[in-house]
């Protein structure tokens, strides 16, 4: 028995060390001592908490490459915890890693808890992380959020998939960069949406139609 | 001689005839039957049932089995750790979670295993920059915003540069490093910046 105890100490402990240390290897060479293991300590703070933590590291090195000073990227990391906490609290009861770190961007520009909870309700068991992120696009691109959060809504009880969101977002956009307001924007491209999806209720049967993307002119970055 | 070989004389006749005629159907001797079947199927099904979990035999350990048992506990322990450190390790943009999450995660049922499975898969992803430049790199939060680990390359007798990487499906904030110059992508949407003042660029991963 106390050979099985050592096996596993040896085996097992230096691959703790290892993970604890994942998020400062990343950091090493980036940051400054004193910022390093500021970041670090929100970093336990965040697993203790049950949060994810690799949304922490990244904002710290996206400071680290914008050449920010340390104060600033120690306000962003506290700014981003409280809201990974917000977001995974909005989202429960079991929402995945990419899906809270989505809820908080949601929340930086402007979404509401209320907001997060309606898309969860909506799709309990499936990733929103693109629903909120078209959510934080409209917002980002003008469009009130109440308006934006219900549009969105809508679109998701009809069944409306992650590739519709998206395409609809992009016709947003380029409809507000030819000079129309993002509300009218929104709303034409809504309808046409809706011409191809179910009534909110029978999603199941527009999903089972095949239904494509809006906008074939819409394209990728 | 065959003929009258054939005919049953009477004494045959008669017991032919007592035997043709059925007993009355009872009901309840039916239903009785019907039961003790049933009985018999379900007392083998939980005989079988009990043969997955009781050992035919009497367990026979020997020291060498208590051995094996413990080195495959502490190799599936081991195992487990590993696992979960190294998708701990992995840089946003990739399927990540976190150790006191995974805890507090439901089973699932396995559709939905396979779909939040597809849903995690990276989809690749095409950054296009145009214009004159002897170095361009791409940064992001799907690759630690590191200037050194997405290069850009020239397509040969042009201006566009291309590099294709995995990103999750979500929103994802980049931009070009052109010669070590932060530099927006153009065609894709501001991502304004509240935590550092400086703006990037925006796209929404979603189609493969």
């Amino acid at each position: 028995m106390m050979r099985l105890a050592t096996l596993l100490a040896v085996f097992a402990f230096p691959v703790r060390l290892a993970a604890q240390d994942a998020p400062a290897s990343r950091l090493t060479g980036r940051l400054d001592e004193e910022t390093q293991a500021m970041v670090l300590r929100t970093v336990d703070s965040a697993r203790t908490r049950g949060l994810p933590v690799e949304p922490i590291v990244d904002k710290a090195l996206e400071g680290a490459t914008k050449r920010a000073t340390s104060v600033r990227i120690q306000a962003a990391v506290s700014s981003l915890l409280h809201r990974l906490e917000v977001a995974r609290e909005a989202l429960a009861p079991s929402p995945g890693p990419r899906d809270i770190t989505a809820g908080a961007d949601a929340l930086a520009y402007g979404a509401t808890r209320d907001a997060l909870r309606t898309m969860r309700a909506i799709r309990p068991n499936e990733s929103i992380a693109v629903p909120l992120g078209v959510l934080t696009q409209l917002v980002a691109s003008g469009v009130p959020i109440a308006r934006a959060t219900g549009v969105v809504a809508d679109l998701l009880r009809r069944g409306a998939r992650d590739e519709q969101l998206i395409a609809l977002n992009d016709d947003v956009r380029s409809y507000v960069a030819a000079g129309a307001s993002p509300e009218a924007a929104l709303d034409v491209r809504t309808r046409g949406l809706n011409a191809v999806l179910a009534p909110a209720g029978t999603a199941p049967a527009a999903a089972d139609a095949g239904i494509t993307g809006l906008s074939p002119a819409s394209k990728k970055p | 001689m065959t003929e009258h070989r054939d005919e049953p004389g009477p004494v045959v006749q008669r017991a032919i005839d007592a035997l043709r005629e059925l007993p009355a159907v009872r009901q309840e001797a039916i239903g009785r039957i019907l039961e003790a079947a049933a009985r018999s199927r379900l007392s083998d099904a939980q005989a079988h049932d009990d043969d997955l979990f009781l050992p035919a035999e009497p367990p026979r350990r020997s020291r060498g089995r208590v051995i094996g048992t413990a080195i495959g506990t502490a190799a599936a322990i081991i195992l487990s750790i590993v696992t979960i450190n190294r998708v701990r390790a992995t840089p946003r943009g990739s399927p990540t979670i976190d150790e006191p999450r995974a805890a507090m995660m439901p089973m699932v049922a396995p559709a939905s295993a396979s779909r939040k499975a597809i849903e995690a898969a990276p989809i690749p992803t095409q950054f296009v920059f145009d214009g004159r430049a002897r170095h361009v790199s791409l940064v992001g939060d799907f690759n630690n915003w590191d200037p050194h680990a997405t290069q850009l390359d020239r397509e040969p007798g042009s201006t566009l540069w291309s590099v294709t990487v995995p990103i999750a499906r979500g929103r994802h904030v980049y931009a070009f490093l052109v010669d070590s110059v932060w530099t927006v992508d153009k065609r894709a949407p501001v991502a304004r910046d509240p935590d550092f003042g400086v703006t990037g660029s925006v796209i929404l991963v979603g189609r493969p």
